[in-house]
């Protein structure tokens, strides 16, 4: 597994572990594994990779088993993440949410716009 | 490039009379407060979750009604949620209207002129002068809406708030807009202070009703 590591900024004093974000080709789909916090110091990070990704491949799963939080600027990046993967034509879904992370996404609404399935697709 | 406040404060301004138009004063002062907040989250000042709002960082960033705020937040430790927030910056819903103006006025987007109405009463109109970002703003707005595509930030903040204070009505016809509704719904439920500012809004019109009928 190829592993790519985005950190807080060292600036902002926190926890410079709070998102790992992983990222693997499996069975022609390429995960992006996001874990620990999607928020504002973050959320850049995870858009990001997910541009990144977009630009590179035509399906795109993004694993949120690990994520423990994700806070508005978190969900932007996710939403950002699906856009580039449209404007590339890219398939995109969102996949293994945790429980916290299902309920912010059905408060806003998320699964009118992406694609989120319990598990992976590979 | 405009805040999103300024985008909402112009989509006001009537561009043949120069007055500005709000439907619903309330639900516009609710709207100016929203989009307040959402130039914070764009300038990565503050995140919120689905009720409180969390301040990042509060060195300022040169302007004024964003950085009056960000003291505020950063001093008002008592007021914690997106609801707190909305309502007190509804209190300065004519604040942030006039910054937004002077600003727009600042950068000849808008002009300032002091007509006389029958000889002798003042009358304040603002003609848009700079017809790009007027035309931009609109069209954004009904880009978003009409497509089926993925929205930006900045797209979902403004269509969600321009709907809260019913200013679509402006841009799209209402067949466009009824044609529209469910996508509409679906972008201004994506965030939470638009959908604080939704709520705050019914509030406000539940309040008003209240009085109404009590008063018979």
């Amino acid at each position: 597994m190829e592993t790519t590591w985005y950190k807080g900024n060292d600036k902002t004093g926190y926890d410079k572990t709070m998102l790992d974000i992983t990222t693997a080709e499996q069975s022609g789909w390429f995960v992006v594994k996001a874990a620990g916090r999607a928020d504002a110091v973050t959320a850049q990070s995870l858009e990001d990779a997910l541009q990144a990704a977009a630009g590179e491949h035509q399906k795109i799963a993004l694993d949120l088993s690990g994520l423990a939080y994700i806070s508005s600027a978190g969900l932007r990046s996710v939403l950002q993440g699906a856009r580039a993967a449209q404007t590339n034509n890219a398939e995109y879904v969102v996949c293994s949410c945790t429980p916290p992370v299902l309920k912010v996404f059905e408060m806003s609404g998320m699964q009118n716009v992406l694609r989120i399935l319990k598990g992976l697709p590979c | 490039m405009l805040t999103v406040l300024e985008e909402i404060v112009l989509l006001t301004v009537d561009e043949k009379t120069g007055k500005l138009r709000s439907p619903k004063n309330y639900a516009t002062a609710n709207a100016l407060a929203g989009a307040l907040f959402f130039d914070l989250a764009l300038a990565k000042k503050i995140d919120t979750d689905t009720e409180n709002i969390q301040l990042i960082d509060s060195t300022p960033v040169g302007n004024s009604v964003t950085d009056y705020f960000l003291k505020q937040i950063s001093e008002q430790k008592d007021l914690t949620t997106v609801r707190d927030w909305i309502e007190e910056g509804f209190q300065h819903s004519q604040y942030l209207e006039e910054e937004a103006l002077r600003s727009m006025v600042d950068r000849g987007i808008l002009k300032h002129q002091i007509e006389k109405k029958l000889w002798v009463i003042d009358v304040d109109r603002l003609r848009v002068i700079d017809h790009h970002e007027y035309q931009e703003v609109k069209l954004r707005l009904a880009q978003t809406i009409l497509s089926d595509v993925i929205p930006g930030t900045r797209d979902i903040m403004l269509v969600s708030l321009a709907s809260a204070c019913g200013l679509l009505g402006y841009v799209l016809n209402e067949h466009e807009i009824e044609a529209r509704k469910d996508r509409i719904q679906t972008i201004m439920n994506l965030e939470t202070i638009s959908r604080q500012v939704v709520e705050a809004i019914a509030d406000r019109e539940q309040q008003i009703y209240t009085a109404i009928n009590s008063s018979f």
